[in-house]
């Protein structure tokens, strides 16, 4: 849970309105406020070093970089984009 | 604690409707009551909305979690109404050894039991109604009386709906007395969760719950525990009742159950729906209700702050739904959703919503019948009383309402049989714990994210 000011307002964080779902190949990510879910698939190690990342804060450059080395497959761009737009992150 | 109203407004394309803001010695809440979503903040923050100023980057998490919206975006699903029955209680029995002195049940039905033969067909209606519905995760509730005394057919439900291949979460409510070493064990390899019906120490314990012959219980209930640890079991959770007497001594209840049993869930169920008319002294009344709520807030936050950690449900719920608007409890997330996610099946196989068994007029269906679940909870919503909307005026304007939507349906029907009328005692108890709770919140919320999430707190100092 996080204290919005102004020094973390312009980090990237989880959003705490979520529910998870694992399974062998991926997550699906499912946003409670807007019922909307998300299909991640990655090895579950490495999502969840991401969402860690996610729950500590981080900037949206070094987002991009660690989706870059994390989720290899994904376009950052987009995936951030579907993530922001499906209320995953905040 | 500071409260301000913070009025719609529109800047550019983003629409906010409105809500309040809370401020305490460490931060600010912004909570928006038509959504039942809310936003930590910072003084400055806060400061800047008092002000009327928004700034842009304050204004994309509101976006995040549906405060505000775009032009042209529609409102927020509500899936409060929503009809999913993924929670089966089952009566099991009507016989109880126990004779516990606010029990719902009346003493007069005795002799009942569900007979093998129709424990299977409702396992077969529960098992048809997931594979028609694709739910592959269900929870089932052995129920009664006292479950355990049908121990045979509590595992028999285990084995079956293992071999359906349905995930289902077993759960029993039991007065404990008739756990023993084979059955702890038995219950454990199944991971049936179990929960314990104990009122506190030995002495508050026993002026409450007694045999049918009217003796003590503390000393079988605390060995029926003890075969459970012993076992190895996990999560064991406790069910205390909270009467009038008893709330006398609400902390001692705490103490002991944080030191007695430092692993066990703690459950305090005020008592607010008296089934017997000699139990009506016993039960707490809506007056009672925020001398509870601080209470138990006060006690479990000093506790907290020992370096305990207090696994009590009802503060770590709504600290959940503050924060994370969590959407599980079937009772206290959004309002009370029994007969659509909750239904009962009796000893004929006829079904109620929530633990209505003893309310005829309210059967859903028969499973006989094998008609669709969801159509008939469907059919039963539009003319069942129990499905009618709770109403009252100060409900409109209530900043709780998102969660609480008038409380327990069931309590108001064992109070009165009907259901025009809010719970009062539930809708007192929320006012006064999500007031409290805000309040932790903005001064302390290090404080509330452990209790939240029932982990230590790393500004406790210990007791000496």
């Amino acid at each position: 849970m996080v204290v919005y000011d102004k020094n973390n307002i312009r980090n990237m964080y989880l959003s705490p309105y979520l529910k998870f779902a694992w399974d062998e190949t991926g997550v699906t990510v499912y946003q409670i406020v807007f019922c909307r879910a998300l299909r991640i698939e990655a090895k579950r190690e490495k999502l969840e070093i991401f969402f860690t990342y996610l729950k500590q804060g981080i900037t949206m450059d070094r987002l991009q970089t660690e989706i870059r080395k994390l989720l290899p497959k994904a376009d950052p761009n987009l995936f951030l984009t579907q993530c922001i737009r499906n209320g995953v992150i905040e | 604690m500071k409260q301000d109203i913070i009025k719609k407004f529109t800047k550019g394309q983003i629409h906010f409707c409105g809500g309040v803001c809370f401020e305490g010695r460490s931060c600010a809440l912004l909570f928006v009551p038509e959504s039942g979503t809310s936003l930590l903040i910072s003084h400055e923050y806060a400061e800047h909305l008092r002000n009327g100023e928004y700034p842009d980057e304050l204004l994309g998490k509101m976006l995040s979690r549906g405060m505000a919206f775009l032009t042209g975006e529609s409102q927020l699903p509500d899936h409060s109404k929503s009809i999913e029955p993924n929670f089966f209680l089952i009566d099991m029995t009507q016989f109880c050894n126990f004779s516990c002195k606010y029990c719902l049940r009346s003493p007069e039905i005795t002799g009942k039991r569900l007979s093998k033969q129709k424990l299977d067909e409702i396992l077969d209606y529960i098992i048809d109604t997931c594979r028609s519905n694709h739910y592959t995760h269900i929870s089932i509730q052995p129920w009664g009386g006292e479950p355990l005394l049908e121990f045979e057919n509590v595992m028999y439900i285990h084995q079956k709906m293992k071999d359906s291949g349905i995930q289902v979460n077993i759960s029993l409510e039991t007065n404990g007395s008739l756990i023993t070493p084979e059955v702890a064990e038995k219950l454990t390899e199944a991971n049936i969760s179990v929960g314990i019906s104990i009122d506190g120490p030995r002495e508050i314990h026993d002026a409450q719950r007694l045999t049918n012959s009217g003796k003590p219980t503390f000393e079988e209930v605390t060995s029926g525990i003890a075969c459970l640890q012993k076992a190895g079991m996990r999560n064991i959770g406790s069910i205390s009742v909270i009467t009038k007497d008893s709330l006398k001594e609400l902390e001692k209840i705490l103490d002991f159950f944080v030191k007695q049993y430092p692993d066990m869930g703690i459950k305090l169920n005020p008592m607010h729906s008296p089934g017997r008319e000699t139990a009506r002294k016993m039960a707490l009344e809506p007056e009672d209700m925020p001398e509870f709520a601080g209470r138990l807030i006060k006690k479990v936050t000093d506790l907290y702050k020992k370096g305990y950690v207090v696994r009590e449900s009802r503060t770590s719920t709504l600290l959940r739904n503050l924060l994370c608007r969590s959407d599980s409890d079937l009772c206290h997330s959004m309002g009370c959703r029994g007969g659509r996610c909750m239904v009962i099946f009796d000893q004929k196989g006829d079904v109620y919503p929530c633990e209505m068994v003893d309310y005829p007029e309210e059967k859903i269906t028969n499973i006989a019948d094998h008609r669709d679940l969801k159509k008939e909870i469907e059919k039963a919503a539009e003319k069942n009383l129990y499905f009618k909307e709770k109403t009252s005026e100060k409900c409109r304007d209530c900043l709780w309402r998102y969660y609480c939507r008038g409380g327990c349906t069931s309590a108001v029907m064992y109070q009165n049989g009907k259901n025009a009328e809010i719970n009062k005692e539930g809708c007192s108890l929320n006012c006064a714990m999500y007031q409290s709770l805000i309040e932790l919140i903005v001064d302390d919320p290090e404080l509330a994210f452990c209790i939240m999430e029932g982990r230590e707190y790393p500004g406790k100092r210990m007791e000496e």
